[in-house]
């Protein structure tokens, strides 16, 4: 409606008038049954006064915006916002940064003393001090994994998978289960994990990945969840939704975090002379699990510039080329999800220890929406943006807590704002350089 | 059969519905020469080309052999073909059908020795132009994750042998001022290079282009024509060119087939079809 004024710089009134009656009827269906209608008990509410005040914010703000984009000012700024939208990859400059190079071991540096600062001093941090600033961050490490496992399926491969949920579910019971059913402990379950879940990832991945697009995102939907309909009804194996327990954290399987210790096993406070805090264990968990993320994040970058890397991403740019190149698509597409799937895992493993306690109510399709988000915000394929995106999304909600009821609505107007002013995520894409020179074939980055 | 021959293609057909689009189209390319494939639009050159690297499957009967890499392969059984009576009597031929049917599928037709390209370019646009190279070589390159993650000499070796081979090919197509930039921003003319310099990557002995001078300006195929002969020559490359531009089809090509609705109209050296009554009517129109 806006563009058709670009080059007749004329202001028209009348259109500015039907925009903005188009927007207030659109609002007025909307919120009519949205906002004006409340469920009160078992009756609903008239509610329709406050209904009609959005309707009228809308209204007039739909008037001025169309005012405003028919003005020269206005259409000047949407050209360059047309213009701005063509997404422009760049390949790396050889970057001798000191600055740069420096940042990373800053960043690890900063957050492996965090937990210390948070026990230590816990007024200093506010929100994020004392215990529970340690398990919110603990939180968002998880989220950071579970990001950076499904990046690679969905952002590197390309493959919309709205069932990763399942892989996560998988990491979490079979720590509850291997404990309960086969007397494995944490350490055990956690190392045997990757494996296990890239496991389940190719059982799963096999049939489903001849299928593509729209068609993959249904299925693997589908996949979610069975995974959690089998959760919740095999109930001699999982107790359903009464849940599970996870077996306890052990300092490498040497001490207990318990007070009084536990399975023969000295307490921690003890050996080590401090006094008892219900943290360490969760500092412990914390330091694991950043350690897991560095070591994902590595690999990661070793992943993208190796041929099965490439191949990914090749195949997420053109299916048909790779096919014709050689590549087995089928395979390709199996190392990503297996790959995605084992981080998944690891990441369930996390999530159950640190909860001490499972059930399926975790793991809907909510929840697989939420990483699918995560991704996307950090812009499909990048793995710093992934982090950052994670790291983000679950603290802004801590930080937010008054406007908690409307999360979902916050979190709904910046996945718009974001598809609008930055499609392609927060990181814009780099390409690896590699040396032109034949004499010295080297990879730069 | 021709013995010389590279290729083989005999009574393919295949059908989209109700329309045939092939019916027993019979020719061969020859061993390192250039066999041009021309015809009106929608003759089913492309389909020719589909049916070999197994985008599409052809019907009963067909037979593609590609004489490649020592050995004889049997295009059509690569692609999956369909259960015949007599492999429920051989147990290892069953056993083979199985293998083709699960594993089976274009990428083998590329490994024995075919590369091909496309109508409408199908770059990587989003990735460097090495990178275009580097994934065309991904069966020669160090696969294992391990290796890969510790960076292991054998791996580096690996790689730098690739960016070796990406760069002569490079300097061969004249790109080798573009090898990092992204191949979604280079000039057409380049991207239809860079297309043919990713297909030569994959090492083939038989390179099928579907129209590569389309869109170029004459300085550009001209200059197309004299790389594509240099592969010929210097490389013994085997070639199949679709192409309408009868002026580079009749300077580079030893040997013409002529399709027309779906069926082979004449096949013969440039000479003969410049003077075949058939070819000229199909071209021009009868009446
Ligand atoms: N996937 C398909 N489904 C239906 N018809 C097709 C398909 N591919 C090709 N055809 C038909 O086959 C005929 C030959 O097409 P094509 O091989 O692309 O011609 P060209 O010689 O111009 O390359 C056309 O009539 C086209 O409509
Ligand atoms: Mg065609």
């Amino acid at each position: 409606m806006n563009t058709s004024n670009i080059h007749s710089h004329k202001v028209s009134l009348r259109l500015a008038i039907t925009d903005a009656l188009v927007a207030g009827l659109i609002a007025l269906v909307l919120f009519g049954p949205i906002v004006g209608l409340v469920l009160d008990g078992y009756e609903l509410r008239n509610n329709m006064g406050v209904a009609f005040i959005f309707v009228a914010i809308i209204t007039t703000g739909r008037f001025f915006a169309s005012l405003f984009f028919q003005s020269p000012i206005g259409v000047r700024f949407l050209e360059k916002f047309a213009r701005g939208r063509k997404v422009r990859v760049t390949v790396a400059q050889a970057s001798t940064n000191k600055f740069k190079k420096l940042l990373l071991p800053a960043i690890f540096l900063a957050a492996l003393s965090y937990p210390v600062i948070a026990h230590v001093a816990p007024d200093l941090l506010g929100v994020f001090g004392g215990k529970y600033g340690i398990t919110i961050m603990i939180l968002a490490l998880i989220y950071v994994l579970l990001g950076l496992g499904l990046n690679i399926v969905v952002g590197l491969a390309g493959l919309l998978d709205l069932g990763y949920v399942a892989f996560y579910a998988i990491g979490a019971y079979w720590l509850t289960i291997g404990y309960a059913e086969l007397g494995l402990g944490f350490w055990s379950v956690l190392i045997i994990s990757p494996i296990f879940a890239a496991g389940c990832g190719a059982i799963l991945g096999f049939p489903v990945l001849r299928m593509h697009g729209d068609y993959l995102a249904i299925v693997t939907l589908g996949f979610g969840e069975i995974i959690r309909l089998v959760l919740n009804n095999w109930t001699s194996l999982t107790r359903g939704p009464n849940g599970m327990s996870a077996p306890d954290v052990t300092f490498f399987n040497m001490l207990s975090f318990n007070k009084r210790g536990a399975d023969n096993l000295q307490p921690f406070h003890e050996f080590f002379g401090l006094e008892y805090s219900s943290s360490f264990q969760f500092i412990y968990i914390y330091w694991l699990l950043l350690i897991v993320v560095f070591l994902v994040l590595y690999i990661n970058h070793r992943l993208v510039q190796m041929p099965v890397g490439r191949a990914w991403e090749a195949l997420r740019e053109d299916e048909i080329a790779c096919r014709s190149l050689g590549l087995n698509h089928v395979l390709v597409k199996l190392s990503a999800f297996m790959i995605g799937a084992s981080v998944g895992g690891v990441a369930g493993v996390f999530f159950a220890s640190y909860q001490g306690f499972v059930n399926p109510s975790s793991f809907t399709f909510l929840e697989s929406a939420l990483i699918v988000a995560i991704v996307v915000l950090g812009g499909l394929g990048s793995a710093l943006g992934v982090t950052i995106a994670a790291i983000v999304l679950t603290l802004l909600p801590e930080l937010l807590r008054e406007f908690s009821d409307y999360r979902v609505l916050m979190f709904g107007i910046l996945m718009i704002v974001m598809m609008i002013w930055r499609p392609r995520g927060l990181v814009k894409p780099v390409r690896p350089a590699f040396e032109s020179d034949k004499e010295q074939v080297k990879q730069k980055a | 059969m021709d013995n010389n021959a590279i290729l083989n293609v005999a009574h393919l057909n295949i059908k989209f519905g109700g329309i045939i689009a092939l019916k027993d189209i019979n020719f061969h390319v020859p061993r390192a020469s250039i066999t041009a494939l021309i015809g009106p639009n929608g003759a089913g050159k492309t389909t020719v080309f589909n049916c070999l690297t197994g985008f599409y499957k052809g019907g009963p009967g067909s037979k593609l052999t590609l004489s490649s890499k020592n050995k004889s392969n049997n295009l059509v059984e690569m692609l999956g073909e369909g259960f015949k009576l007599q492999d429920f009597i051989n147990p290892p031929a069953f056993v083979k059908r199985i293998y083709f049917k699960m594993f089976g599928g274009t990428h083998l037709v590329c490994r024995a020795g075919l590369a091909r390209t496309f109508q409408n370019n199908r770059l990587f646009e989003e990735m460097s132009v090495v990178e275009n190279l580097l994934v065309a070589q991904h069966m020669s390159l160090e696969k294992s994750l391990l290796k890969g993650v510790f960076q292991t000499k054998d791996y580096l070796e690996s790689q730098e042998r690739a960016l070796d081979k990406a760069h002569d090919w490079l300097k061969f197509f004249k790109l080798d001022k573009r090898a990092n930039d992204i191949a979604g921003e280079l000039p057409y003319g380049e991207q239809k290079r860079l297309e043919i310099a990713r297909a030569m990557c994959t090492s083939p002995e038989l390179l099928c282009l579907d129209e590569p001078a389309a869109g170029l300006n004459p300085a550009e195929s001209a200059e197309l024509s004299e790389l594509i002969i240099r592969l010929r020559d210097e490389h013994r490359i085997s070639v199949l060119i679709i192409e309408h531009d009868m002026h580079l089809v009749m300077k580079i090509a030893d040997h013409i087939v002529v399709l027309n609705y779906g069926e082979v109209l004449f096949d013969g050296t440039p000479a003969e079809v410049r003077n075949s009554s058939k070819v000229i009517d199909a071209y021009l129109g009868k009446e």
